[in-house]
C-alpha cells in the first residue's frame, strides 16, 4: 500500500508540474498568440534594442539641429545680400535710366545703349535670366574707367523704390580705341580737354528666377 | 523465515517514507518552486519592466521624430539657400573687375622708372587700344623715347611691370589701416587725459567714433557677398603675360610728341602684348 501511495504523491506532482509548464505557455503568452513563452522577453529585448538603436541614430540626427540652425542663419544673411543684389525690375529696360545716370555721372554719354534677355543657368543649378547691355561710350579714359567701377559698384538711384542699394554687374567685353593720342592719356586735347577715346562694353547682370 | 504482523491495524507502526523518496520529492518541489518564481518573475517584473522600457522609448522615438522631421525641413531650407548663394558667389567668382584692371595698367602704363613712381608728365608708353573679353586683355601701343634703344628699354620694362603685376589694394584696406593707425592715437592721447581726470570714461568720444567707423568699413562688401572676405572673390588676383612682340616703328601720327618735339622724341618701338587674367 505504501508504495501505491507514493505512486500517488509523484503522478500529483507530475500533474502538478505539467499544469504549471501549461500555466508557463498560457499566462506568459500573448493572447491567442502561440509563440513559446519562454522567447518573449528575447523578443522583447530584441525590439528594444532595435528601438534603442533607433533612438540613438535620432539623437545623432537632432543633435545636429544647433549646428545646422547656425549655418541656416548665415546662409539667410547671404541669401538676403545675394537677393539684394539681383535686379528686382522685370525688364532690363527698366534699368537704362540708371545706367544713363551713372554715365552722366562718369561724364560721359553712351551712344548706344542696347538691352537683351537671354536665359540661363549661374553657379550650381539656380536659373537666372540674363540680361546683357550693350554700350558704345566716348570719354576719356578715367572717365571710362569711373563709369565701369560705378556699373562694378553700383548703387541704384532709385533704392528707395527697389529696396535695392547694390546690384551685381559684370563687364564681358570691353575695347577701347585710342583718339588721336594713346590711352591713359592724362595731357590734354583740343581745348584743353582731356582725350576721347571710343568704348565698346558689354555688361551683364542677372535676375533669379527660381530654382 | 516469514515475519507476520499480528497486530491490529490500528496498533501497527507507520510505516516511514524512505531518505531517497524524501530526496525525489523535495527536488520534485523545488522544481517546481523554481518554475512558479520564473512564472512569475517573467510575468511580473521582466516582461512587464521590458514593455515600460520599449513604452518609453518609443514615446521618446515619437518625439525625435518630431525633431528630425525639423531638421529636414533644415536642411531642405539650407539647400536650397545654398543653390542661390553658391550661385551668386559663382558669379563674383567668375567675374573680372576691370575697373580695378584699368587702374592698375594705367599706373603701369604711366610709370616712370626714373621716378620709381606714377608720373602724370613724362611718358614713355602709350596705347592704341585696349581689349578685355573672359579674362584675357589684349594690347597694342607703342613706346617713344630719345633713341630706339631707350625706346626698347622702356618696351621692357613696361613687360618687366606687366610680369610683376600686383593687384592695387581696396580702397577699404587702405581705410581700415589709416583708422587703427588714428585709433592707436586716440587711445593713447585719452590715456593721458584720464590720467590727470581718473572720472572720465575709460573709452573717449573719438577712440568710440572710429570704431564705429571701422566696423562700418569692416562691413562693407565692395562688390562681394556678405560675410566673406572681399579678396577671395576679386578677380584677377594676378595677370600672366602670354605673349609679347615688339618691333621699330615710326612716330605715330597724331601723337603730342609732334607739338612737343623738344621732349618728346621721336623713336619708338610698336607692341602687341596678349595677358590672362587669374
Amino acid at each position: 500500500m505504501g508504495k501505491n501511495r507514493f505512486t500517488k504523491v509523484f503522478i500529483l506532482l507530475g500533474v502538478i508540474i505539467v499544469a504549471f509548464t501549461v500555466y508557463l505557455y498560457m499566462l506568459v503568452s500573448e493572447a491567442g498568440d502561440m509563440w513559446p513563452a519562454y522567447r518573449k522577453p528575447g523578443t522583447l529585448a530584441q525590439q528594444l534594442d532595435a528601438l534603442d538603436n533607433e533612438v540613438t541614430g535620432l539623437r545623432v540626427q537632432v543633435a545636429q539641429i544647433p549646428g545646422r540652425q547656425e549655418i541656416l542663419e548665415k546662409l539667410k544673411v547671404e541669401y538676403e545680400y545675394g537677393a539684394r543684389i539681383l535686379p528686382c525690375e522685370s525688364t532690363p529696360d527698366q534699368l537704362i535710366a540708371a545706367i544713363r545716370t551713372k554715365a552722366q555721372q562718369s561724364g560721359i554719354t553712351p551712344n548706344r545703349l542696347q538691352p537683351s534677355v537671354a536665359s540661363g543657368q549661374a553657379g550650381q543649378g539656380a536659373n537666372f535670366e540674363v540680361w546683357r547691355f550693350s554700350l558704345n561710350l566716348l570719354g576719356d579714359y578715367d572717365q571710362i574707367a569711373t563709369f565701369i567701377n560705378r556699373m562694378e559698384e553700383f548703387d541704384s538711384p532709385d533704392a528707395e523704390r527697389t529696396g535695392s542699394e547694390k546690384r551685381f554687374f559684370e563687364v564681358r567685353e570691353i575695347s577701347i580705341k585710342a583718339q588721336d593720342q594713346g590711352l591713359a592719356n592724362l595731357g590734354s586735347g583740343s581745348g584743353g580737354a582731356p582725350v576721347q577715346h571710343a568704348c565698346n562694353l558689354i555688361m551683364q547682370t542677372y535676375r533669379f528666377i527660381g530654382q | 523465515m516469514i515475519d507476520i504482523n499480528l497486530l491490529p491495524q490500528s496498533m501497527r507502526k507507520k510505516e516511514s517514507m524512505k531518505l531517497s523518496q524524501l530526496l525525489v520529492a523535495a527536488l520534485l518541489i523545488a522544481v517546481l518552486g523554481t518554475l512558479v518564481h520564473f512564472v512569475t518573475k517573467y510575468h511580473f517584473d521582466i516582461i512587464p519592466g521590458l514593455k515600460d522600457r520599449i513604452s518609453l522609448r518609443q514615446r521618446e522615438r515619437q518625439e525625435l521624430l518630431v525633431q528630425v522631421e525639423e531638421l529636414r525641413q533644415i536642411n531642405a531650407e539650407i539647400d536650397r539657400l545654398t543653390v542661390f548663394v553658391e550661385s551668386v558667389k559663382g558669379l563674383y567668382k567668375g567675374r573680372v573687375v576691370w575697373s580695378k584692371v584699368l587702374s592698375d595698367m594705367k599706373a603701369m602704363v604711366n610709370f616712370d622708372a626714373a621716378m620709381s613712381n606714377y608720373n602724370p608728365e613724362m611718358r614713355y608708353i602709350w596705347l592704341n587700344d585696349f581689349t578685355g573679353r573672359e579674362k584675357k586683355i589684349t594690347l597694342n601701343g607703342f613706346a617713344t623715347a630719345s633713341s630706339q634703344v631707350v625706346a626698347m628699354q622702356m618696351t621692357e620694362q613696361f613687360l618687366q611691370r606687366i610680369r610683376s603685376y600686383v593687384p592695387a589694394a581696396l580702397p577699404e584696406q587702405g581705410e581700415e589701416e589709416r583708422l587703427k593707425e588714428e585709433l592707436r592715437r586716440a587711445v593713447a592721447e585719452h590715456e593721458n587725459e584720464r590720467r590727470d581726470r581718473p572720472e572720465l570714461p575709460i573709452q573717449g568720444p573719438r577712440e568710440l567714433s572710429i570704431r564705429q567707423r571701422l566696423e562700418e568699413i569692416r562691413t562693407i562688401q565692395s562688390g562681394g557677398l556678405a560675410l566673406l572676405p572681399f579678396n577671395e572673390l576679386l578677380k584677377p588676383g594676378s595677370l600672366q603675360l602670354k605673349s609679347a612682340s615688339w618691333t621699330t616703328a615710326p612716330q605715330p601720327k597724331g601723337d603730342r610728341s609732334r607739338d612737343m618735339a623738344e621732349v618728346y622724341p621721336s623713336s619708338a618701338w610698336s607692341f602687341a602684348i596678349e595677358m590672362d587674367l587669374k
